[in-house]
């Protein structure tokens, strides 16, 4: 056998094993150290061929206003920082070119630039749930929530500028709890 | 001839011999140039199938069964759900690898392929346990990326069509981000995943791999479809204005086409069948579909200028330049006469007539033309052609031009009636002409 081909397996083995073990350190770092940050969304349910259902969040607000001055192309990565509100629910209070020293800083994208108010992408756009539950999660949502005023909160966690999505819940209750009570009572 | 005949044909030369109806030295060079049919490692269709689609299904389980979320387990041990099958074949491949040429063909394959979806799955299970956002093209195209060094490892052709079909289907989807700031954000980065396949071409490892028309299919249309994407993006992105609409990008895709038309090949290859050369019939199909349109040209070929002022338009012409060159060396006419179709709407717009429909047209019509004559003319003058194309060509054009001309109906019927005998007996001369041949 060429050594030429092992080292191209010993390639493979590696990149199968980094890739994942990365994005897992990084994400268990966030969740286990970084701040939690409530935020209001919306989460209708499709579906991902490769790594199933999930509720695709929709983080509020997603706009950013950026100081006067300031040109950003749309792509570009800026800060916002979330300031928590009376209610615990966070809001943007500032957004910059880079993170500030004091409070919760998150990066986001800039979808397009011609107005005051920059629309942002959240770094966060899918909660995954399970296949049982998932069509249940979309039909409660629409019915239970359109006239309540008791918003879906997702549950993030931010350091150093990185965001993971912990949890999403309503009236202080996991999402999940929620909709497996719902589906007891339906059997 | 197809591979199972080359097999059988070369199964039979030490029969041949024994009975005498072929010589010993007869027999030793129809047992070099069908070498490929005995080698070992060459996968009949039946093992490509049967290990390829049982890998496939258990694969393709494993994601769907990760897929279902078992979200009431433990971070831990739904992480061990998805590391375990891609610890286990890993170890498979590396038991066969260590077998070197002794494992069968087949079981090359099947491994290569359960260790990539089982890397796939471990992905899938690790985004899902963490809400990982982005769309699932750029999950593909990471997927594509850790299955890339199993292609030169393992040789496995099975995991080169996966990954060849995930990174087109990347490409096409991404062409829609066109916007994309950096040019390794959309399809523009294409050429360099196909590239990635480069191990597998004939030459960069001995013994040479045997690449099955499966294989060159998928290769074919995965190049096709990949890098009219760049050229999509590429084009967008050169420009605000709406620069990639009508000809102008119809003539860039054609480029593409005449590349792949183009890829040289050895003698071996210039000897194979056309059915093995899917390259050429892709690239043939759509130059010819492209030089038909062409001939009913009414709208803006002046986008064709515009483009030519493109950066990765300029490059796909200049290695389409470069290929005429060495098909040309090669005595590969009838490649050149075809893929000379690509020129038409520039010697269109190089006569002034951007803009003008009557002059793309007729100088299209006259192109076309040319090329059918030329590939009788080509085989009459005992170069490897298709002459049967190029009646069929001519016939299609005077066809499409009786259509869209003032002639009565009368005319028009008595000038078919005429095409139709000319035809067949051309066709008819061309049989006659081949059974002498194989006579004499």
């Amino acid at each position: 056998m060429k050594s030429w081909m092992w080292i191209a397996f010993a390639v493979a083995v590696l990149a199968q094993w980094a890739m994942p073990l990365t994005q897992i350190l990084r994400h268990e770092k966030v969740l286990t150290q970084g701040a939690l940050v409530k935020l209001r969304c919306t989460a209708p349910d499709p579906y991902d061929p490769l790594r199933g259902r999930f509720l695709r969040v929709s983080l509020q607000p997603d706009h950013a206003k950026l100081p006067a001055g300031v040109e950003v192309e749309s792509g570009a990565t800026i800060y916002v920082k979330l300031l928590p509100g009376e209610d615990g629910v966070s809001t943007i209070a500032d957004a910059a070119l880079s993170p500030g020293d004091d409070g919760v800083w998150a990066q986001v994208k800039v979808r397009y630039n011609y107005s005051d108010a920059t629309p942002i992408e959240w770094p966060i756009d899918r909660f995954y749930v399970n296949e049982v539950i998932a069509p249940e999660a979309d039909k409660w949502l629409a019915e239970n929530l359109r006239n309540r005023e008791a918003p879906i909160l997702a549950e993030v966690r931010v350091l150093d500028g990185r965001m993971v999505l912990e949890n999403l819940s309503v009236d202080g209750r996991s999402f999940r709890e929620i909709l497996r009570e719902t589906l007891t009572l339906v059997k | 001839m197809n591979s199972s005949h080359e097999r059988w044909l070369a199964e039979q030369i030490p029969v041949w011999e024994q009975e005498g109806i072929v010589s010993a030295e007869v027999g030793e060079k129809l047992r070099a140039r069908y070498a490929d049919a005995l080698r070992t490692d060459r996968l009949t269709a039946g093992q490509m199938a049967l290990g390829g689609v049982g890998a496939l299904l258990i694969g393709l389980g494993l994601i769907a069964v990760i897929g279902f979320n078992w979200e009431d387990f433990s971070r831990p041990v739904r992480l061990s759900f998805a590391f375990a099958p891609m610890l286990l074949t890993q170890v498979l491949s590396f038991v066969i690898l260590r077998r070197e040429d002794r494992a069968p063909g087949w079981l090359r394959e099947v491994s290569a392929v359960l260790q990539a979806l089982a890397a796939t799955a471990g992905l899938a299970i690790v985004a899902q346990i963490y809400n990982m956002g982005g769309t699932w093209e750029a999950f593909l195209l990471a997927c594509c990326l850790v299955s890339l060094p199993l292609i030169w490892a393992m040789r496995s052709h099975l995991v080169a069509m996966l990954y060849l079909a995930g990174t087109a289907t990347w490409a096409v989807t991404s062409s829609e981000w066109h916007h994309s700031e950096f040019w390794w954000q959309d399809a523009r980065l294409y050429p360099l995943l196909l590239a990635g396949v480069l191990p597998l071409w004939p030459g960069f490892h001995k013994p040479r791999p045997v690449l099955g028309v499966s294989l060159r299919t998928v290769a074919t249309l995965s190049a096709a479809f990949g890098l009219m994407a760049a050229t999509y993006c590429a084009i967008h992105h050169a420009s605000a204005e709406d620069r990639w609409s009508g000809w102008g990008y119809f003539w860039s895709c054609s480029l593409v086409a005449a590349i792949l038309l183009l890829v040289p090949l050895n003698a071996a290859g210039v000897a194979e069948s056309t059915r093995r050369k899917p390259q050429v019939v892709f690239g043939t199909l759509f130059l010819l579909v492209f030089g038909m349109s062409a001939t009913f040209a009414r709208g803006d070929v002046g986008s064709i200028l515009r483009v030519v002022g493109v950066a990765w338009v300029i490059c796909l012409l200049a290695v389409t330049l470069i290929l005429f060159g060495v098909a040309a060396r090669s005595g590969r006419w009838a490649v050149v006469v075809l893929g000379s179709l690509v020129v038409t709407p520039l010697l269109g717009a190089l006569a002034g007539a951007a803009g003008a429909g009557f002059w793309m047209s007729s100088i299209a019509t006259l192109h076309v033309a040319a090329v059918g004559v030329g590939l009788i003319l080509l085989d009459f003058s005992g170069w490897k052609s298709v002459p049967r194309l190029g009646a069929a060509l001519l016939c299609a054009l005077i066809i499409a031009r009786m259509s869209d001309s003032q002639l009565s109906l009368l005319t028009k019927g008595l000038a078919f009636i005429v095409i139709g005998i000319g035809f067949i007996a051309f066709n008819f001369y061309l049989s006659a002409r081949a059974r002498r041949r194989a006579v004499s």
